[in-house]
């Protein structure tokens, strides 16, 4: 199974080696009576921050582009930014996640001298007026 | 110990043995209560394997999971009917319906490792209609 990661506007590639984890989850408040219209759609990647030992100086990853989204401020349109998951599996596309309004919620990065490469964790979130847009498909060839 | 799931409403889901791994039922009420609360809620949660059919022989009808979960609370279909069996010997030890589920909660974890994805899936059963719920159990299968 390969996960790829992307997003336009402005474009970010996540090589395929980076990407380790996905975690899709929509969610609404637990103490509903019933089915509200608070719904919260969220996309988790957990990934390999690379280096390039080939070529010292080339980055190997684009995760250093998603450190800089991480600190674009609200007020700037680069904040949204549509996102696109692909879990590619057997030649087909598995799963599609299409978020096409994502902010960051959370974005960390963990580094220790035991484990040789860096590890991050994206979170990102759909624009809360913007959750019809979401998009699951999954089951089509490339 | 086998699941079976079926799911009516929307586009129907129908699982066997071999994809759900878990299935928790709880009835709850408020803790902090002197005496038996009528805020009665009836949850269930399932947890299970994305198997990715990948010659199209069995259609992977986890992604209408996905798209239940994303159903804004204004359409009819975002309650469904939802019924779930405990199967093991040959005996239907549990079988659970819910009339009018809805998703408070959906999650799907994909990693490089397994090969195969998970989900989990929390419903609950709207708690005006909460004495619709079916539970019945011990019948032949």
């Amino acid at each position: 199974m390969a996960l790829a990661f992307s997003t336009a506007d402005p474009e970010i590639t996540l090589e395929e080696e980076s990407a380790r984890q996905i975690i899709f989850k929509v969610e609404i408040p637990p103490d509903s009576r019933a089915r509200t219209k608070d719904v919260g759609v969220t996309l988790t990647l957990v990934g390999k921050i690379l280096a390039d030992t080939s070529q010292a100086g080339n980055a190997a990853d684009s995760t250093a582009k998603i450190m800089e989204w991480s600190v674009v401020p609200s007020e700037k349109k680069e904040a949204y930014r549509s996102v696109t998951v692909k879990i590619k599996s057997g030649g087909i596309v598995t799963r599609q996640y299409e978020l096409p309004n994502a902010f960051i919620v959370d974005y960390t990065e963990d580094f220790a001298d035991d484990s040789g490469v860096g590890e991050f964790t994206l979170k990102l979130k759909q624009m809360k007026n913007k959750l019809a847009d979401v998009k699951v498909t999954g089951g089509f060839s490339e | 110990m086998g699941f079976r799931l079926k799911v009516t409403g929307g586009k129907d889901v129908e699982f066997n043995e071999g994809i759900i791994t878990a299935v928790n039922f709880l009835a709850e009420t408020p803790n902090a209560t002197n005496a038996r609360s009528t805020d009665l809620g009836v949850v269930m949660k399932i947890s299970g394997r994305i198997n990715f059919s990948l010659g199209a022989e069995v259609e992977d009808s986890t992604v209408e999971l996905a798209n239940w979960a994303l159903m804004p609370s204004d359409q009819a279909n975002c309650y469904r009917n939802v019924q779930v069996q405990v199967v093991s010997g040959g005996q239907i030890v549990r079988q659970y319906t819910y009339p009018n589920a809805f998703v408070m909660d959906y999650m799907e974890d994909l990693n490089d490792e397994e090969g195969v994805g998970t989900f989990h899936l929390l419903l609950k059963q709207k708690k005006d209609l909460t004495d619709k719920v079916e539970l019945k159990g011990n019948f032949e299968a």
